[in-house]
């Protein structure tokens, strides 16, 4: 049942075929992948989908590939918690936490967009594939090559945390650290794309690679039992996630799959330190301008999107709006969300917790009103971001006297039995 | 003869130069402009720059040093 028509210019919708590109000659707006929805209409139903994988494939039909997927067979359907703890922190009625700390296999959104572009790079008979990032999405690619049995290129700046090599380096990929200032490298890797035959999964493979985060919002609605929350927070790095979370909810509705159909309210958090589509979306301008990253989330320190003037049409158009986060609030957005909820969060977690307290003191997101934010990283890879502020209060000997005497000289009332 | 797809973006006083006409004429590149938008005090360009590989290297270096942001017309590709 794969029905992509082709793919078609976002700018000025000239089609293509569904082969490795990108941008548009004409113009050098992006490309994406364009379905035959009609063709869908009433093949693709509840059921159809209900019975099938507990996985992201379930929703084959809506995805650009051809056969079976060869990778991350068990990605996707996470968890979509009702957070009453962190709802009532919030003061909020309806709170619900999307959450890919616990995707497989490695614990990011990221693994979605992978899964897909994987899969459609064998299809196309793609011999290496290739990234270039700062985390996330380097663990992923290399993880998904080495199941899928091809060979991997990871371009990561030279500065980049210990652990997020290492997160990347046990799968075995010709890792590359490029040294430079992130323009450079930027371009570098641009320039590699463009030389070698490579599925670059973020670059030439990206109209298909993109199409996999349409299930991070596909599994919100199902999960709410087929219908829309009333407000969703979403992190933004290159802007491409929130667009997406919406284009799969509309084309749910487009397919009769939802109760209520689609009124959802799209926001975007960023952090203050990178922040260029929020800053976009509060200033009314479609142009992004593009800012020096400084911020402790490094996993959203992209600060010339890819995506953010689309970003900022999704949240425009759906009436929603754009915040920010300050890395004190980032940290304790980590931290109320773990001591609510037990969800260890990465920081964009945190962005995402700290920009939905501001919008909702804003009175924005009404507090009697349904909010899904997005989780969409595990905070046991940036623990440098909470190590200073966590501390342990409690050292003594072994003895039940010392533990007894901590407890007093720290005011903590236990009661023997 | 190379060939580089640009995106450049202008801030502030930039956005009223004819930058693209002086990189042109000091390094001897050839443009072509496929998408602009410009609003006060912001605008962006996607053009392919064409030149040889050196003045083509100078000139990026040259737009950089004037303030202009010069990226792939991917934009951010580390992610």
């Amino acid at each position: 049942m794969a029905l992509v028509k082709g793919l078609k210019c976002r700018e000025c919708g000239r089609p293509y075929p569904a082969d490795p590109l990108h941008v548009c000659e004409y113009c050098f707006g992006p490309l994406e992948v364009d379905y035959d929805y009609d063709a869908l209409q009433g093949r693709l139903t509840r059921k159809a989908i209900e019975a099938g994988p507990p996985s992201i494939w379930r929703y084959k039909a809506l995805l650009p590939i051809e056969g079976e997927p060869v990778v991350g067979k068990h990605c996707g359907m996470t968890p979509l918690v009702r957070a009453n703890n962190l709802a009532r922190a919030l003061g909020m009625r309806e709170v619900y936490v999307k959450n890919d700390t616990v995707s497989h296999p490695t614990f990011s959104f990221k693994d979605r967009v992978v899964a897909v572009a994987v899969t459609k790079a064998v299809e196309f008979n793609f011999k290496v594939v290739a990234c270039a990032s700062t985390g996330n999405l380097a663990n992923s690619v290399a993880a998904h090559a080495a199941e899928g049995g091809l060979p991997s290129f990871v371009f990561v700046p030279a500065d980049l945390e210990q652990g997020k090599v290492l997160g990347t380096l046990i799968y075995n990929p010709k890792l590359v650290a490029v040294d430079g200032n992130y323009d450079e490298v930027n371009r570098l890797c641009s320039e590699i794309a463009d030389k070698y035959g490579w599925a670059f999964v973020n670059i030439n493979i990206r109209p298909y690679y993109a199409e996999g985060s349409k299930t991070f919002g596909y599994e919100i609605a199902e999960q709410l039992g087929w219908r829309t929350p009333q407000h969703i927070v979403v992190p933004a790095a290159g802007g491409s996630l929130v667009t997406k979370i919406l284009k799969g909810l509309k084309e749910f509705d487009r397919l009769g799959l939802l109760d209520g159909g689609c009124h959802t309210r799209m926001y975007v958090a960023q952090a203050e330190g990178c922040g260029p589509i929020a800053t976009a979306i509060k200033e009314n301008s479609e142009i992004i301008r593009p800012v020096k990253p400084k911020t402790i989330a490094k996993s959203l320190a992209i600060g010339n999107p890819a995506d953010g003037y689309y970003a900022y049409k999704a949240v425009k158009g759906s009436g929603g709006h754009g915040e920010h986060a300050t890395d004190e609030e980032i940290v304790e957005g980590m931290k109320l969300l773990a001591s609510t909820e037990g969800i260890f969060a990465e920081t964009a977690g945190g962005v995402t917790v700290a920009a939905a307290k501001r919008l909702i003191e804003q009175g924005r997101i009404p507090r009697d009103e349904s909010l899904v934010l997005c989780i969409t990283g595990n905070g046991l890879k940036t623990q440098e971001a909470v190590a200073s502020s966590l501390k342990v209060r409690f050292h003594i000997k072994p003895t039940l006297r010392s533990f007894d005497e901590a407890m007093v000289s720290h005011d903590i009332e236990v009661t023997p039995r | 003869m190379t060939k580089k797809r640009v995106h450049l973006t202008f801030t502030g006083k930039l956005t009223e130069e004819p930058i693209l006409w002086q990189l042109s004429q000091t390094f001897d590149l050839v443009f072509n402009i496929r998408q602009a938008d410009f609003t006060e005090g912001i605008g962006w360009i996607m053009a392919e720059l064409e030149g040889d590989p050196q003045p083509l290297e100078n000139g990026i270096r040259w737009l950089e040093d004037r303030g202009v942001h010069v990226a792939p017309i991917e934009q951010d590709v580390v992610s």
